[in-house]
């Protein structure tokens, strides 16, 4: 595959005439939708915002290039190293979280009777489609002190009332919860994946006499591994992304302390309140690296660990 | 035996399921139809309820004032004028501390151990009254007023809402002919550099949004964008990476014979994409217009930065603002103004989750 291009006949057409009917252009034209706005929207932003993160810029008057100024005080902004922090302290619980629990769920939703599959599906998978502004609703009420049924629910085990939104020592973890209630889409991927597993896989094993238990270790998580990477690299993506939840739970200032802000809104405050958009610019290109190099690990520690049935 | 216990297991998972999932969506709408009374006087209340009491043959509701077990007094406060409950034991107290009060008794309510409730009727009109808390009485009471009185108040909702609508419709529009496009280009016909390029397609889809939004702003800013929708649909008339890929890996599975006899007929590339493979295609770009409109639908970070007008905002946009004018006080209506923004996404659900199922299942084989 990749060098597909058929060898143009010589028929002594002109140079012009054959370009213009090769299949080469003829892809090119029909990837312009993609292409133009790939240029437009996409690499043209990409370069501004690098240039504009070297710069002194507030949108109005030109960008006035600074140097390395921008990263240099972002090293001593002590806001923004706690808004990077709660960043990485929440990829670094709810990736986890995010596998564990579809995971489980996807393996309980294929052990019930084949008829409730669809509706335990849509129960799980429904959630992630509420728009998010909505679900930041929900749980502004939930996590409320005097509205909110979840302190009850934990008063029936003997804990006493949690101020979700407020307690700088709860606040990530009212985070973490409401984005795990959007874990429906990588349930729904598990499960695709669990139904592509061979049952004669588990007939040989049971037949060797594996347990459930080690039936599980040894042929489910393994042929589950492709799913669960792609859920490591979009868990990435969409953690350093993250912004309406804690924006809206918490406000531009991240509640008590800042525990709850993080790199997101940080960067809308800085660039769309105090107008220093070179300096938001350098952070969303400390984070855009990060990401990278984050990814990169990844792909070099953990991408080995995969099982490609096929190839 | 063992399949008792299989069952009893399935059970148990099922409910906690539902209990996670939907438990949070439930309690929206029980908010949702609560009434204002309800809101402010009672918030441990599960179920949308009037408390009632029957007097003169009449049920009648009513709101609580104060409450207090006996033995006690029912006094007027002459300063506030109002009428207040106060433990004899107080009462007898304040006698000897403070004989200057202006407290007068009404009623001796006598009974040890027995609960009185102050009470008033609900429309706050007419006298306070005592009543035994045993001779209270729950009514199921929906108030369906709210979503009509949260439209209301979240301003002007069907703008908000035609906004939202004409940005959906364009996105989708647009994705529709330009990923169908180039997802054709990539999937169908051959030429050199193609598998780079898609394989760069693919990477774009690692650029985090926020990397490209301030130099976007000022893009649209120079372009007198910002203050009309533009910013958010005219870039979407560009396809997106991700529905590329998904009507790529449809078209690769569609039989190459198709295209070759089509082009031996003397068919046009073009002609090919849009009467023999789009046709075959339903499916998946039924799953597109889904994707796309709960995308477009459910965005919120876009609106906030190119919206700059209050007339050209989403309902995620109108809601949020809502949220932040009003946010902690009117729970009924936040909640009524919030299953309002997602009842069409509960729709499409309903109607089309067999795609919308398929579809992330889809995306996540590679």
């Amino acid at each position: 595959m990749g060098q597909a291009g058929r060898p143009v006949k010589e028929s002594g057409e002109p140079e012009v005439k054959r370009f213009l009917s090769s299949e080469s252009t003829m892809g090119l034209v029909f990837i312009l939708p993609w292409l133009l706005g790939f240029l437009i929207f996409m690499v043209a932003p990409l370069c501004a915002s690098f240039y504009y993160a070297f710069c002194d810029f507030d949108i109005v008057s030109d960008p006035i290039f600074v140097g390395l100024r921008n990263f240099h005080e972002l090293t001593m902004d002590k806001t923004f190293m706690k808004a990077l922090l709660n960043t990485f302290y929440f990829m670094g619980t709810f990736i986890p979280m995010l596998l564990v629990c579809s995971v489980l769920f996807a393996v309980g939703i294929e052990s019930c009777p084949k008829r409730w599959q669809g509706f335990l599906t849509s129960t799980v998978f429904f959630p992630s489609l509420v728009p998010v502004v909505a679900t930041s609703m929900i749980f502004l009420l939930l996590f409320n002190v005097e509205y909110g049924y979840l302190n009850r629910f934990l008063g029936l085990f003997g804990m006493s009332g949690i101020d979700w939104l407020a307690d700088p020592s709860f606040t990530k973890l009212s985070v973490l919860i409401g984005s795990l209630w959007g874990l429906g889409g990588a349930v729904v991927i598990n499960l695709a994946a669990l139904r592509e597993i061979p049952r004669t896989l588990y007939e040989a094993a049971e037949l060797d006499g594996a347990g459930p238990v080690s039936r599980f270790i040894h042929i489910t998580l393994p042929l589950l591994t492709p799913a669960l990477f792609f859920h490591i690299t979009m868990g990435l993506i969409a953690a350093i992304q993250l912004f309406a939840l804690p924006f809206i739970l918490y406000g531009p200032y991240g509640s008590t302390d800042r525990s709850a802000l993080f790199a997101i809104p940080y960067l809308y405050e800085t660039a769309f309140s105090f107008q220093e958009f070179g300096y938001a610019c350098a952070m969303a290109w400390v984070l855009f690296t990060c990401l990278i190099a984050i990814n990169g690990l990844v792909i070099f520690f953990i991408k080995p660990l995969v099982i490609y049935e096929r190839g | 035996m063992k399949n008792s216990l299989q069952s009893i297991r399935s059970i148990l998972f099922a409910v906690m399921l539902v209990a996670i999932f939907m438990a949070p969506l439930v309690w929206m709408l029980l908010t949702a139809v609560k009434s204002p009374a309800q809101i402010n006087n009672r918030p441990k209340d599960i179920l949308p309820s009037q408390i009632v009491v029957e007097r003169n043959g009449l049920t009648e509701e009513i709101s609580i004032q104060a409450r207090i077990t006996g033995p006690a007094y029912r006094v007027f406060d002459e300063i506030n004028s109002v009428e207040a409950l106060i433990a004899k034991a107080d009462w007898e107290r304040m006698e000897e501390r403070q004989p200057d009060h202006k407290l007068s008794i009404r009623e001796d309510l006598t009974e040890k151990g027995t609960t009185y409730l102050l009470v008033k009727p609900a429309d706050g009109q007419g006298e306070t009254f005592v009543i035994l808390e045993s001779e209270l009485g729950h009514r199921p009471h929906v108030v369906l007023e709210n979503f009509p009185e949260a439209m209301e108040q979240i301003g002007d909702f069907k703008r908000y809402l035609w906004n939202t609508l004409f940005v959906c419709g364009m996105q989708i529009i647009g994705q529709l002919f330009a990923a169908s496009c180039a997802a054709y280009g990539f999937a169908v016909l051959e030429w050199r550099g193609r598998e780079k390029l898609f394989t760069l397609l693919l990477a774009t889809m690692m650029i985090p949004f926020p990397v490209l939004m301030i130099p976007l702003y000022d893009l649209f800013r120079s372009l007198g964008w910002l203050g009309s929708l533009k910013p958010l649909w005219v870039p979407a008339l560009f396809a997106s990476a991700f529905n590329v890929f998904l009507l790529r890996q449809f078209f690769l599975s569609l039989p190459k014979s198709l295209f070759e006899a089509a082009r031996l007929d003397g068919c046009s590339e073009l002609r090919i994409l849009w009467s023999i493979v789009l046709p075959l295609s339903k499916p998946v770009l039924t799953t597109i217009v889904l994707f796309q409109f709960l995308f477009a639908w459910n965005d919120f970070l876009g609106p906030l930065i190119f919206l700059t007008e209050k007339e050209d905002y989403t309902i995620s946009l109108a809601l949020q603002f809502f949220q932040s004018q009003h946010g902690g006080i009117d729970w009924n209506l936040l909640m009524a103004a919030s299953l309002i923004t997602a009842a069409p996404i509960i729709a499409v659900f309903f109607v089309a989750q067999r795609f919308l199922i398929g579809g992330i299942a889809m995306s996540g084989m590679k």
